[in-house]
């Protein structure tokens, strides 16, 4: 038996239905679109949403969640063709468009993050598409240093600055393998994003940081992400992550 | 026929005995005298029902030495049995038989014997015995003929190989329980002196280790074992957050010895544990299996690595994963790996990082993956980093995928990209209505084609779980006889869970090496008028186009200047090349071999992979399974012809989805097309195997379909 487009556990808090507006329509007029009423001589309609074009000016995520986290022990980003050390960064929940969501076995939209001065290409272990969410991790990699060399330089306050929120855009860039990415593919998505007319996210829309956290290494990283995961998209992570329990208050961005 | 009589009381009656069965059946075994190694195998076997048993009485007594002493210091010829294929299945066109060695429980079974091939003597009496296969040293040991049926079933021969056509009673009874084997092996013996013991004269099918004939149970059945599920476990070693993994092992596993490992490696967006239908399958017949979470969202080289490092973990782990019930049981020499979609890639990167020594896992090593399979593979990486080189490898593919859809414009799509690369045993299976996700549980719909043409998920798991579970006893088990399943189309062997209304593709290409002969695989000599073996190549068809196997134009509709439409199997670095041409009249090309490949008397079959060019105009007036004829002709002129639709199955037509242009049909779908050199020998006596000039493929006229377009590729001669 399928998936249905929509676990029946997704259901649980109906604040995330109101949330999620975009995706329960999407998937209502897919289920509507494989109706046995088609003429039978008609291919039928795949269920898997069809990529809208990225970058364009639809193509942002809406940041509801943002954390600054510093971990004792770096590690190296497997979303980065340079496989650069990262030692900091912002843990986030991003809503957006299922279709942007949809897992794919092609390539899929890069999930981007910029601020004033950087950009970066977006972590994340889950895709969200069943509930419009997805915990993602915007790592510092910085840039001005040699491939591969990306630690942090100075204080950790410093460091919190240059990755600044000013001007954040969150986005869907062009279908590629995140591992494939390198520092001139991403300046050319910064390009080919402004060239779209994506706007940066407002700053009224922009949450405000929950308290910092410091960890001890990636496991640590991912665990909190897990966890995160089993309250915003429930469906994708509880199954597949016995050990992610899901919180028993409502999801931050809900309330 | 059982003496009664005992030494010394009937001495007379010994002497007719002996003597109706010749001095020489004392001559146990077959080295040309009656001596002592023979009076040797009469003392051992004394008492008994075993070797030295002279007259074949079924007991080994006093009868039997008197025999051996009145015939002592004898010369006989030195005996052996005529080996040769007699299992065999009916078919609609000529030779009216098919001579195959898998047959599924409850087939009828026939046994043919070809006068042209083993002469016979019409109107004379023989006894056909189905034995438990023996190796050639066991029917050494003992040639003394045992029917598992009961009793041996009397035939009369016939002049003509028709008439020589014997359906086995008790055939469709014969048990295809082997245990932890998908079947069970039997020999199958033309007793010609009817003296119940396999010698000079007989003929056998099955005289060497392997069985003459294999029954075979439901490949997509549950094996014979209770099977223990550890939900999750940790992979110690994996990347951060993808260490979880599940495992599959025979409950009874510490009675079994050591069992082959295959590890699950899921696609983009999919989870280890959408698997269990495989895991549990393949855990019934032995296997241990895990299905492990892959790190598949960064991309190919991620999700390589996961599958490396959980199958170094299981191989580390075993003494503490499932409280040790594992514990010494993986046969880390017998390792598959199975990968979806992203995973699929997946793994074959894995294979090859370890190829290239740029990555060395622990525990293990290139030489102990005996096996890939990928379903519906990504091809992200190319020629130069997705290559199972020469890895078993076998592609799992449905026609209706919405995902890994073959569509024109994009390589990453195209799953025989990984295939076509392979130089070691290749197969593919390639399923009409399989969508992306009717291969795991809970994938989301993505179906696309006609509608009623899906199989769904039970259909394509049950496809996935009968060519899977073939392919890995196939390869790690040596269990040879089910490699049939991988080349034999459907309406020739299928297996009982999958429908007969499924169109099932198939195409296998065995490993380069010494039983292979490839004649033309339009690689090396990439005119129409030269094979890659340098005979010369004459054509009487139409638009002929030996070029790249990719369409070249981002739609699927033919033009003359996109004859390969269709084809994607190579992207802009592969270099893999095919012939098309079509045809509206009786046409054909023709293959003239060179004099060093025209001895193919030791050879078993001619085959060739052969697929409809979809969407061009012919095909789409044909509108439906294409035939040809296969043309040997010797140096001397003789002439053989065997249709192509001997082979079981017509070339189908494609599947009709639409899309990526105008018209409907999908990809063309390549099958091997494979002969019995014999079956020349059949239509025709007077064809001489050990010298054939030519081959051709003969279309129109009286040689199949009026009109058509094909796409052909490894023309070959290949031994059993």
């Amino acid at each position: 038996m399928k998936r249905a487009s929509l676990s029946s556990s997704v259901l649980v808090p109906a604040v995330i239905t109101a949330i999620t507006g975009i995706w329960w329509n999407a998937s209502a007029a897919a289920q509507q679109a494989s109706a046995p009423s088609q003429p039978v001589t008609a291919d039928e309609v795949s269920r898997v949403p069809e990529l809208p074009r990225t970058p364009s000016q639809n193509s942002g995520a809406q940041p509801i969640l943002l954390q600054w986290v510093e971990l004792a022990k770096p590690y190296q980003s497997d979303f980065r063709a340079e496989r650069p050390l990262v030692r900091a960064g912002w843990l986030a929940v991003v809503r957006a468009d299922s279709a942007l969501l949809a897992p794919r076995s092609l390539a899929e939209p890069l999930l981007l993050a910029a601020g004033d001065g950087w950009i970066t290409s977006v972590e994340w272990i889950q895709h969200g598409h069943t509930s419009g969410h997805r915990v993602c991790f915007i790592p510092w990699v910085d840039d001005a240093q040699p491939s591969g060399s990306s630690e942090l330089r100075g204080a950790s306050e410093s460091i919190k600055e240059r990755a600044n929120l000013r001007d954040l855009r969150i986005w869907f860039g062009t279908p590629e393998l995140p591992e494939r990415v390198d520092a001139a593919m991403l300046a050319r998505e910064r390009a080919l994003a402004q060239a779209s007319g994506l706007q940066p996210t407002p700053k009224d829309r922009v949450p405000a940081a929950s308290a910092d956290l410091s960890l001890t290494d990636r496991d640590a990283l991912v665990a909190r992400m897990k966890q995160l995961a089993a309250n915003w998209c429930p469906a994708e992570i509880v199954e597949a992550e016995p050990d992610a329990k899901v919180e028993a208050q409502a999801p931050e961005g809900a309330r | 026929m059982r003496s009664t009589c005992v030494l010394p009381l009937c001495v007379s009656a010994i002497l007719v005995s002996a003597s109706a069965h010749g001095q020489c059946d004392a001559d146990l075994n077959s080295d040309g005298t009656v001596d002592a190694l023979d009076l040797a195998t009469v003392l051992s076997g004394w008492g008994k029902t075993a070797a030295g048993d002279v007259n074949g009485d079924g007991a080994v007594d006093g009868i039997d030495l008197a025999a051996l002493v009145s015939a002592w210091g004898a010369s006989c010829p030195i005996g052996q049995p005529t080996e040769i294929k007699l299992a065999c299945q009916s078919i609609a066109v000529a030779p009216f038989v098919s001579f195959v060695q898998t047959f599924t429980v409850g087939s009828a079974i026939r046994v043919g014997i070809d006068p042209a091939l083993t002469p016979v003597t019409a109107g004379g009496v023989a006894d056909v015995w189905v034995v438990a296969n023996r190796t050639a040293a066991e029917w050494a040991a003992n040639n003394n003929l045992q029917d598992v049926r009961g009793t041996a079933q009397a035939i009369t021969l016939g002049s003509t190989l028709a008439q020589n056509v014997f359906e086995l009673t008790g055939g469709t009874t014969l048990s295809g329980d082997g245990n932890l084997a998908v079947g069970r092996g039997y020999d199958l013996v033309v007793d010609i002196n009817r003296d119940g013991r396999l010698g000079a004269g007989d003929l056998i099918d099955g005289g060497g280790n392997a069985a003459g004939l294999w029954i075979a149970r439901d490949p997509t059945a549950s094996g014979p074992l209770q099977v223990t599920t550890l939900s999750t476990y940790t992979a110690s070693g994996a990347t951060s957050g993808f260490t979880t993994s599940r495992l599959w092992y025979p409950t009874t596993i510490a009675s079994l010895g050591q069992r082959p490992l295959v590890v699950i490696s899921h696609g983009n967006g999919h989870q280890y544990s959408w698997y269990d239908y495989l895991g549990t399958h393949l855990a019934s017949w032995g296997f241990i299996v895990i299905s492990h979470q892959n790190n598949t969202v960064p991309g190919i080289e991620t999700a390589s690595t996961t599958t490396l490092q959980h199958t170094s973990a299981i191989i580390a782990q075993q003494s503490t994963v499932a409280g040790g019930a594992i514990n010494g049981r993986i046969d880390v020499s017998r390792i598959g790996w199975i990968g979806h979609s992203r995973g699929g890639e997946g793994i074959v990167r894995a294979y090859d990082r370890i190829f290239d020594n740029t990555y060395t896992p622990t525990g293990y090593g290139l030489s102990n993956i005996k096996f890939l399979c990928s379903i519906a593979p990504t091809d992200f990486l190319g020629v130069n980093s997705a290559n199972p080189h020469a890895a078993n490898f076998m592609l799992l593919w449905g026609s209706a995928d919405g995902d890994v859809s073959g569509i024109p414009t994009n390589t990453v799509a195209w799953s025989f990209n990984l295939a076509e690369r392979c130089s070691g045993f290749r197969n593919t299976v390639y399923v009409h209505g399989a969508d992306h996700n009717d291969f795991n549980c809970c994938g989301t719909n993505d179906f696309q084609g006609p509608s009623g043409t899906a199989i769904n998920n039970a259909g394509a798991q049950a496809v996935a779980k009968a060519f899977i579970l073939a392919a890995l006893k196939y390869h790690l088990e040596s269990e040879i006889a089910l490699g049939e399943f991988l080349w034999r189309p459907s309406a020739s062997l299928r297996p009982a869970g999958v429908s007969s209304a499924f169109t099932v593709v198939k195409e296998v290409v065995p490993a380069a090496g010494t039983n292979v002969r490839t004649i033309d695989d339009f690689q090396t000599q990439t005119g129409t008028s030269t094979s890659s073996s340098g005979g010369s190549v004459v054509s009487t068809v139409t638009n002929i186009s030996e070029a790249f196997a990719r369409d070249t134009d981002s739609t699927y509709t033919w033009s003359t200047g996109n004859p390969h439409n269709g084809s994607i199997r190579a992207t802009s670095t592969d270099t893999q090349r095919m012939v098309a041409w079509d045809w509206n009249v009786s046409a054909g090309m023709t293959w003239n071999l060179l004099p060093a490949l025209r001895d193919l008397s030791s050879w078993s079959f001619v085959q060739a992979r052969v697929g409809q060019g979809t969407r061009h105009p012919n095909t789409v007036t044909l509108n439906g399974g294409a035939t040809f004829t296969w043309v040997l002709q010797d140096a001397q002129g003789n002439v053989a012809k065997v249709s192509s639709s001997a082979s079981g199955e017509a070339i189908n037509r494609p599947y009709q989805r639409t899309g990526s242009g105008t018209g409907a049909g999908w990809q063309n779908e390549l099958r091997t097309v494979r002969l019995r050199l014999r079956d020349f020998k059949s239509v025709n006596p007077l064809i001489d195997l050990s010298q054939i000039a030519s081959v051709r493929m003969e279309v129109g006229g009286s040689s199949g379909s009026a009109t058509g377009r094909f796409v052909i590729d490894d023309l070959q001669f290949v031994k059993e």
